[in-house]
């Protein structure tokens, strides 16, 4: 450098000083930058890190009060109720002696206040006190006489240190029932619209009641405090220890002391229909031992159970529809667990999230988050065994901040817990979870909550499926598409055209995102939806007869060839445009006709659709097998029984009437590929010739290059034809072959029709992409040095030939590198995905619906997610998981674009 | 039919010019279309919903002298347009004020109220439990919550469609996962061009305040059906349910235009109701919510007169006329009432029945 500025100019000998202080100055400067982009990168990981961490830490525990506080309480006493800091719990006490309410210091157990129970005509014998079903500590009361009364007991606010003062507020659900006699078991709850059900199991049989009308005057009518009574016909209700009704009021569950659960179901008018309960099923209690206490988790469709041996299992309704119930749904145990030390005692829950807390025969207190399994306390007890320790009651704050415990002896235990993030765990983020009311573990994201009870559900795998969707679809229609513009316009354009084109492709990055997320919403979408058929036929047609166009244009003389001249300006341009409008033209015309033949309904589901259809009787064991005697039938399953000549109609099996004749003008006969897609009529194998058809003629085409010699009759032309003919019909063939073999499209690629759709995005995120490919590429391809170009050329290549053996070759890398930041900004895409796809966490194939991509879901949670919070985190999680996806896509392009340097260098 | 597609570019301009500024600094009055649209759209509708009109008990705002300074407001992106009529509104009788208005998202509300950021938190639905406990901690007391409006859900269907009525129940097993993918021909339809055809799906995007209300109260907690596909803003699930005529989508009322329908929807008691003002303030029709206003208000003591004088403007007849205009229903002078003694304010006794100058 220096010898270069230090050239002899006007006599002077030496570099001057400033050039060499400038020198110094930028190379620090360059050095600075340098490091500091290193360090904001590293930096940006770590803080994505550190963000991220906090969600697979555990809780903290640590005692809250001073060791050995005593509370000692009549026998059979009840937690009722905790007040929202904590500081008073009451203890409801049914004892004829002295029954009342007792409000109690849970840092030293003394006695704060005593308070009645609501006055009633016969003596209380039963209490439900803080059902995990709603949101508010609810309680009910039963008495001897058969009545029951609802309400709500509660802590005022206390603050300050200073206990609050019990809230007591009951009004009578249900009347005395001689017949029935005393109330035994009880549970009450809130529907979400604030409607109240409470269950009673009396000594001879049970109760429902539901009140008429819910809490709110908005959205909901207003309760009128009157109770529509229904019975329930619990069998043996002295076998029962306990009983609940689910939050909407449509499950009552008795839990019988052999570890037995009946389901009781509202009937098909809900809970406010008429008539007894129907009983559904029943399940067995899986783990060994008797049942030795019984919870509903917050939001009331969990039951949870724990045994003497130490279970903890946890079920719930899930629709099932070979579940041979009345109501097609059936109780699953969506989890279970075992605690360390010996028999479960007692169960508590939060208000505030799924956890519960679990006390133990030896004094221990376990709190675990039942959706993400995580233990975020386990506290060993006093010991003492032999039962004299073990947890009578045990109770989480209202705000989630400390737990309660109490043993047998009256000692007192107050934790105070940082619970964490306690419902994110590596089971709940990345793998399979059983939520409540589903049959299966499942992968699903949905963290949009509706009140606090709903289960949050944070499997990233939907997003990274939707993300890698995203990207293969657009990648696939972009990639081709660029690289082979851009070796057009490097190989074969007229520098002239070139100065025009390159420019205005390059122009199409400089649209915002959100231009063409707009664009592929309220344009592209419904032009695809009606053009659908059309844009399946062009994807085909289009090449073929650009290609064929050329080929043809070699047939034409020589002579006239060169008075064209189209290797030249626009000449060139003008012929595909002319095919480009043939093949236009044909597509429209093609298309109408081939959705009518290929996609019509079969004669059989003609006649089933215009009800022409016979009972099929008894199923065939192969089918009955799977289908079982359910009402309804997915459109997978209907493509299922229709290859085997059934079909389903109104709950049962048919087979089409072939006797009668047709009517005429009863079902249209003509096909639609739309309705095909979104059904199970018609013939599976077009679907798979849509999809094949153009892979099946590049191949064949591949291939019969290779194969045929081109100095074959007709030379290129007949070549091309050969390869079409060859193409379409393995198109066709292989098409049948998988029909026939009873593989269906649209169980995998193709399914429904959403117009908000991978397809469309695709389509439109390409165009995102194909500049930055189109751009870099032609680049690559151009700074092949010209003297391999005319080697080849000279050796007697055509300019194609040299375009694809040794141009190509030569520019790989930089050609690959092209693909991977194309790559790289569709992974990264967000406001098309947002504004195009609907936005819908699935996992499938189809290419005809939408997905949810992580950076899309960044972008439309993030605003709303509280910060620091769980969902703040699980957000940072996305973005980091996004960056790991893009890290090792980019690696591991670098590596393949060594290689492949490393071999265009040999050329 | 010309109208028609002019009035589809409204919206579609609308959708787009949402979404942008849904990525911009998303202040001031955003989405002045979204207003003249939905006025047009009263006119046009072909439902015989009966209009909605201001309680006539709600009291006249009279300005009083000597308010000055500067209101901040922080919280929903649905109330963004109401906020912003207020601030007209507000400004009309007040020149001097300076009011800010910022509607990214409901969950910002509670933290810029309790750091001082804001002066009031509009939002789209209630305060989780949560967010109250954080409030109360930094600040010592809790949020004071005021009713400002009525948003009443509907839940449309393409206008060919032949539907016209749903019950809860069926909108449980549409929407959610509780029931299998359905066909228009279990909903009763007999049509043969809908009865075969599924039902495709919209809804609202997850951070929203319908969504979140329409989880809870619709589907009772249970999970939406993976392919329940999330628009942008009410008038973004509404283009999509007019574009196709297989698809059904919730969005608040009143954004209807006239390529879609709403249904009746039937709860568990009593007939299907329409959606309407007046049975979404009696509670016949079940799917109908507050908007609320938070803010911190410490209890007992007495509000400054700048807030004291919004909160009155707001509850009054000229604010809930601006509720009116933006396509919620107003509050009864009861329940204006209510809102106003929370803050320790009453109704002036004086204004009532006077003329506003």
């Amino acid at each position: 450098m220096s010898g270069l500025v230090g050239a002899p100019k006007s006599g002077r000998r030496s570099t001057a000083g400033a050039v060499y202080s400038v020198d110094r100055l930028m190379s620090g400067v360059i050095h600075v930058g340098g490091i500091g982009v290193l360090a904001a990168v590293l930096g940006i990981c770590v803080y994505l890190v550190a963000t991220v961490l906090p969600l697979f830490d555990g809780g903290r525990v640590k005692p809250d009060i001073a060791p050995e506080q005593r509370l000692d309480l009549p026998a059979g006493a009840q937690l009722a109720a905790l007040d929202e800091y904590g500081l008073g719990a009451v203890f409801a006490s049914l004892d004829a002696q002295r029954p009342g309410l007792e409000v109690r210091r849970t840092d030293t157990g003394e006695r704060a206040a005593r308070l009645e129970l609501p006055a009633s005509d016969s003596p209380w014998s039963a209490a439900a006190f803080d059902a995990g079903g709603s949101l508010r500590p609810l309680a009910a009361l039963g008495a001897r006489d058969g009545s029951v009364s609802t309400g709500v007991v509660s802590l005022s606010r206390g603050g300050d240190g200073r206990v609050p003062e019990a809230l007591v507020e009951f009004a009578r659900a249900l009347e005395p029932a001689e017949a029935l006699g005393a109330v035994r078991l009880l549970d009450v709850t809130e529907s979400t619209a604030g409607r109240r059900f409470v269950v009673a199991v009396h000594e001879r049989g049970a109760r429902f009641g539901a009140a008429r009308g819910g809490r709110s005057g908005v959205g909901g009518r207003r309760s009128d405090g009157l109770f529509l009574e229904r019975a329930v016909p619990i069998e043996n209700p002295d076998l029962v220890r306990s009983v609940f009704v689910s939050r909407d009021g449509q499950n009552v569950f008795a839990v019988r002391s052999d570890g037995q659960v009946e389901r009781y179901w509202a009937g098909a008018d809900g809970p406010g229909g008429a008539g007894a309960f129907v009983k559904a099923d029943t399940l067995p209690m899986l783990a060994a031992g008797d049942v030795t206490a019984a919870r509903m988790l917050l939001g009331g469709q969990t039951l949870v159970l724990g045994s003497s041996a130490g279970a903890v299992v946890a079920m719930s309704v899930a629709p099932d529809p070979l579940a041979p119930t009345p109501d097609a749904r059936r109780m699953v145990v969506t989890d279970s667990w075992r605690i360390g030390r010996g028999a479960v005692t007692t169960l508590g829950i939060s208000r505030r999230s799924r956890m519960l807390i679990v006390g133990d025969a030896q004094g221990g207190l376990t709190l675990r988050h039942m959706t993400s399994g995580k233990v975020i306390a386990d506290v060993p007890g006093a010991g003492g065994g032999g039962g004299e320790g073990s947890i009578v009651a045990a109770a989480v704050f209202p705000r989630d901040d400390r737990m309660l415990g109490l043993d047998a002896q009256g000692r007192l235990t107050r934790l105070v817990v940082d619970v964490g993030h306690a419902d994110a765990s590596m089971k709940a983020l990345f793998g399979k979870v059983h939520y409540e009311g589903r049959l299966t573990p499942e992968y699903v994201y949905q963290t949009g909550k509706g009140d606090d009870s709903s289960e949050r559900k944070m499997s990233l795998v939907p997003l990274i499926w939707g993300t890698l969707k995203a990207t293969l679809v657009a990648m696939l229609f972009a990639a081709p598409l660029a690289v082979l513009a851009a070796m057009y316009t490097s190989e074969f354009m007229d520098p002239r055209v070139r100065k025009v084109v390159k420019p205005t492709i390059e122009l199409m990055a400089s649209l915002p995102s959100v231009v063409l997320g707009y664009i592929a919403l309220v344009v592209l979408a419904p032009f695809v939806a009606e053009w659908l058929m059309a844009l399946m036929v062009g994807l085909l047609l289009v090449p073929v007869a650009v290609v064929g166009a050329a080929q043809l244009w070699q047939l034409v003389p020589a002579g006239v060839r060169s008075k064209v001249r189209p290797g030249r300006g626009w000449a060139h341009l003008l012929l595909v445009g002319a095919s480009l409008g043939l093949a236009l033209f044909a597509t429209v015309r093609l298309a109408p006709v081939l959705e009518a033949r290929l996609f019509a309904p079969s004669e059989s589901d003609v006649r089933v659709a215009s009800g022409l259809f016979n009972d099929a009787g008894t199923a065939p064991a192969s089918v009955s097998a799977w289908l079982g005697a359910r009402s309804s039938v997915t459109r997978e399953e209907e493509r299922r029984l229709r290859r085997e000549g059934l079909y389903f109609v109104d709950g049962k099996l048919v087979t089409p009437d072939t006797s009668a004749p047709l009517p005429e003008a009863s079902v249209s006969r003509a096909g639609s590929l739309r309705v095909w897609l979104d059904g199970a009529r018609g013939e599976a194998w077009p679907g798979w010739l849509l999809v094949l058809g153009v892979p099946c003629v590049a191949i064949a085409w591949l291939i019969v290059l290779r194969v045929v010699p081109a100095t074959g009759a007709g030379g290129d032309a007949g070549r091309f034809a050969l390869a079409l003919a060859l193409g379409l019909g393995g198109a066709v063939g292989v098409s049948f072959a998988l029909g026939g073999a009873g593989f269906d499209a649209r169980d995998s690629v193709l399914g429904p029709f959403n117009m908000q759709n991978a397809l469309v995005v695709g389509i439109i995120m390409g165009f995102a992409v194909i500049p930055i490919i189109y751009t870099i590429a032609e680049d690559a391809l151009r700074g092949v040095p010209a003297s391999l170009r005319s080697a080849s050329l000279g050796a007697g290549a055509t300019p194609w030939q040299t375009a694809v053996r040794v141009v190509l070759p030569s520019a790989g890398s930089g050609v690959f590198s092209a693909c991977m930041l194309g790559l790289g900004r569709a992974v990264g895409e967000t406001m098309i995905v947002l504004m195009a796809t609907g936005l819908v966490a699935e996992m499938n194939t189809s290419l005809f619906s939408g997905f949810r991509t992580l950076a899309a879901n960044i972008a439309v949670e993030l605003p709303e997610a509280e910060r620091l919070g769980t969902h703040y985190r699980l957000l940072f999680l996305c973005g980091l998981v996004l960056f790991a996806m893009t890290f090792v896509i980019n690696t591991t392009a670098e590596v393949v674009r060594q290689r492949v340097r490393k071999r265009s260098a040999q050329l | 039919m010309r109208v028609s597609s002019l009035m589809r570019t409204a919206v579609v301009a609308m959708v787009g010019f949402c979404a942008g500024s849904a990525w911009g600094q998303n202040t001031g009055t955003a989405s002045q279309p979204a207003k003249e649209q939905r006025s047009s759209d009263q006119s046009s509708t072909d439902q015989p919903v009966r209009s909605a009109r201001v309680d006539s008990a709600l009291s006249d705002y009279r300005p009083v002298p000597g308010i000055s300074g500067s209101i901040k407001s922080v919280g929903s992106g649905t109330m963004n347009n109401l906020m912003g009529h207020w601030r007209e509104e507000f400004n009309r009788f007040y020149p001097g004020v300076r009011i800010e208005v910022e509607g990214k998202g409901s969950g910002l509300a509670p933290t810029a109220l309790a750091s001082g950021a804001s002066q009031f938190g509009p939002m789209s639905r209630e305060m989780k439990a949560s967010e109250i406990e954080e409030f109360e901690r930094n600040v010592g007391h809790k949020p004071t919550q005021l009713r400002v409006g009525i948003d009443c859900i509907a839940i449309f269907v393409h206008r060919d469609n032949p539907l016209t009525e749903l019950t809860m129940a069926q909108a449980k097993r549409v929407f959610s996962v509780d029931g299998a993918s359905m066909t228009w021909g279990e909903l009763g339809v007999t049509d043969p061009a809908f009865k075969d055809r599924p039902i495709g799906l919209f809804g609202r995007l997850s951070n929203s305040g319908t969504y979140g209300y329409f989880k809870e109260h619709v589907l009772e907690n249970a999970d939406f059906k993976k392919g329940v596909r999330e628009m942008e803003g009410n008038a973004g699930v509404v283009q999509a349910v007019g574009a196709d005529r297989f698809a059904m989508g919730y969005a608040s009322f009143g954004y209807k235009t006239a390529d879609v329908k709403p249904l009746r929807i039937k709860g568990e008691e009593g007939g299907a109701i329409m959606p309407s003002y007046e049975t979404a303030e009696s509670g016949e029709y079940p799917i109908a919510r507050y908007l609320y206003v938070y803010l911190n208000h410490a209890p007992g003591q007495t509000l400054d007169p700048l807030r004291a004088e919004f909160v009155r403007m707001m509850l009054s007849r000229v604010g809930q006329e601006c509720v009116l205009k933006d396509g919620y229903y107003p509050i009864s002078a009861t329940v204006a009432k209510e809102e106003l003694a929370k803050v320790g304010l009453e109704v002036a006794p004086a204004a009532q029945g006077t003329p506003r100058q």
